[in-house]
């Protein structure tokens, strides 16, 4: 089985049918089963040992032969894979810069949500890519560092807790993976926005600003423009590699901040964000 | 694609700097076979250095590239660590030496190019190893959490303590006070392994050329874990490639003759040849008279190391390689200990590891 997610082709060695099953649900027409072109990664899901295929069961994630995290119980396979998968790109792609972060894009213009603690960013982002935004990550923004333009990739929305029921609540014909309980994110659930034929149609584009979004209830929805230091300490704390790239991912980030703005909003009402946004940044 | 010629591609790609001509596919398991043995990164360098890049699909050279980018940073740690360890052992007056990867880094030999790392080695004498292990406790450096018994088996066996590592960057750090377990009666006479060893930007001392070779050789040889053989082997060509010279075959065999390890020169040397065609003078092979008649060695040879040193994957392994990796398992163990003391060793060791397949590898963590 291969899924390409955009940037990256994944193969899938083994996995439990449960993990197989979710994977065709969230990634559709993005999976084939072979390929002329070679594939980057080749990944699987195992059970752990004999006996914990019954008893207790559990399961390991392994690029190759290693294996980067302790198994995790079989009840949170597809969460382990995800986040196996986001391990692969993270841990191994040092041609670009990686930010934590969720990148939605309206009218051919990128704005970075950066996964600062408290934002929302994922149930933000499940909420604008199904109010007409393209969904170009939900956790993780892959930057070129001579162009800065962001690229687009193409994985499910990874949603927790009381978000998931909101969103289904919200957008009730969505398409959801089952939720995953007691993982060390709580409870999860994985969101599939596009189809593979509709994320083809995305191209990398500019980012035009750095949004740190605070959810506050109560909070009437208000920018604040932040200074460019803070804006660059935190994309720097918010990116995977900058501490491989070194001088080139602080030269990045700082042309980054200096042709973006970076602003942050406290909000309780994610339909007045995106109204803001759309007329701050004529979207 | 047959495994033998994946194989092929890989010999010809490491240690020959040429560009297998395959179809864009087979790519595929080329690079993440090299992604296993850490060798991507060196493969950049060495094409880079022949500019030859631009002959690689994209798909390559953009792995290679990452690679080679995570490799620097690496070496760059490595200067930085190295600083700050010499300068904390310094101000106890213990006099250290640095072995291994770092020492290729500090002195910029041409294997440290894409070179990665798991941990610094460092040599102190026997009777200074717990005051630097007491230096390096008060700048924030912490010996890992081993099992009882590992802990038994490091302190009372072996010729290095439990790796240390930093505390605000995670960097391991292994101390050694000989180059092999005392336990092994093969410890080595450290004066004479570090008679010639050389002082680097003033500051670093390491093991001369030869000496360096030698203990890369006798690491790769006595040792169980063969997996990363393939690097240790791409290592010991290079560096001798670099430093080829009457004088240097002289002052390596010399040593290997007075420290005992004649017969793990010429393994290695011979591994060097049919892997690298590396070409050894032919004063040299003729004092291996001994080990060339020697059936056993040339066993081990031809049908262990041969085989075992190669990439440790799916992809190109056979049950000959399985069977030959497993050979040197135990000989491995059985030239670092005698056999009263193995045996409990190994049946210790297939325990836990039994256990482990049981309730998984970590069901008993603490």
């Amino acid at each position: 089985m291969l899924i390409d997610v955009g940037q990256y082709l994944f193969r899938v060695d083994s996995a439990p049918p449960i993990v197989k099953n979710n994977l065709k649900l969230m990634y559709g027409d993005a999976i084939t089963n072979s390929s002329t072109a070679p594939a980057d990664f080749t990944i699987s899901l195992k059970h752990d040992s004999l006996l914990r295929k019954f008893l207790k069961p559990q399961v390991t994630f392994y690029l190759g032969s290693n294996s980067p995290f302790k198994p995790l119980p079989a009840s949170q396979s597809y969460p382990v894979m995800e986040w196996g998968m986001n391990w692969c790109i993270a841990a191994t792609d040092f041609n670009r810069l990686i930010v934590h972060a969720a990148v939605l894009v309206k009218n051919n213009k990128a704005i970075v949500f950066p996964a600062t603690p408290g934002s929302g960013k994922s149930t933000l982002s499940a909420y604008f890519a199904l109010s007409g935004w393209k969904l170009y990550s939900d956790e993780m923004a892959i930057i070129d560092l001579d162009t800065l333009q962001v690229k687009p990739l193409f994985r499910p929305v990874c949603l927790k807790n009381e978000s998931i029921s909101l969103v289904k609540q919200w957008f009730p014909q969505s398409i959801f993976t089952g939720t995953a309980k007691d993982t060390q994110k709580g409870d999860v659930a994985h969101l599939k926005i596009n189809s593979f034929a509709e994320y083809k149609t995305f191209s990398p584009v500019n980012i035009v600003a750095i949004v740190f979004p605070k959810y506050q209830k109560d909070a009437k929805t208000e920018p604040y423009k932040i200074n460019k230091i803070a804006g660059f300490q935190k994309l720097a704390a918010n990116s995977f590699n900058y501490n491989i790239l070194g001088s080139t991912a602080f030269n990045t980030i700082q042309r980054l901040v200096e042709r973006t703005q970076q602003v942050e909003i406290n909000y309780n009402d994610l339909s007045d964000v995106d109204d803001l946004l759309t007329s701050e940044f004529t979207l | 694609m047959n495994k033998q010629k994946i194989y092929s591609d890989i010999e010809s790609l490491v240690f020959h700097n040429e560009i297998p001509t395959v179809e864009l596919k087979q790519w595929e398991n080329i690079i993440h076979i090299l992604r296993e043995v850490n060798l991507l990164a060196a493969c950049y360098y060495r094409l880079e250095k022949e500019d030859n890049l631009n002959l690689l699909p994209f798909f390559a050279l953009k792995h290679m590239k990452s690679a080679a980018i995570y490799s620097s940073r690496q070496s760059e740690q490595v200067i930085f660590e190295s600083k700050l360890l010499q300068k904390i052992l310094d101000a106890e007056s213990i006099s250290s030496l640095f072995l291994k990867g770092a020492s290729y880094t500090l002195r910029k030999s041409k294997n440290s190019k894409g070179r990665v790392y798991s941990d610094i080695d460092l040599l102190v004498a026997k009777n200074d190893i717990s005051k630097a292990e007491k230096a390096l406790e008060k700048h924030a450096w912490c010996t890992k959490k081993v099992s009882e018994y590992d802990n038994k088996y490091y302190r009372e066996w072996s010729h290095e303590i439990p790796p240390m590592f930093n505390i605000h960057r995670g960097t391991v750090l292994d101390l050694h006070h000989n180059i092999l377990l005392p336990i092994s009666g093969r410890e080595v006479n450290v004066e004479l392994l570090t008679k010639n060893c050389q002082v680097i930007d003033d500051k670093y001392t390491v093991l001369s050329h030869a000496a360096t070779i030698l203990h890369s050789i006798v690491h790769l040889i006595i040792n169980e874990d063969v997996s990363n053989g393939y690097r240790d082997i791409l290592d010991i060509t290079t560096l001798i490639k670099e430093n080829d010279s009457p004088e240097f075959w002289q002052e390596i065999t010399s040593l290997s003759s007075k420290l005992g390890f004649n017969n793990e020169l010429y393994l290695a040397l011979s591994l060097s040849q049919k892997y690298a065609s590396l070409t050894i003078p032919d004063n040299v092979w003729l004092s291996f008279e001994e080990q060339k008649d020697n059936s056993k060695l040339n066993f081990l040879l031809n049908y262990v190391y041969y085989f075992a040193l190669q990439p440790h994957s799916p992809a190109i392994q056979t049950l000959r390689h399985k069977v030959a990796i497993s050979i040197a398992y135990i000989l491995g163990h059985l030239q670092k200990m005698p056999l009263k003391i193995l045996i409990p060793h190994l049946l210790t060791k297939s325990f836990f590891s039994l256990r482990d397949q049981i309730f998984g590898k970590h069901h008993f963590d603490k």
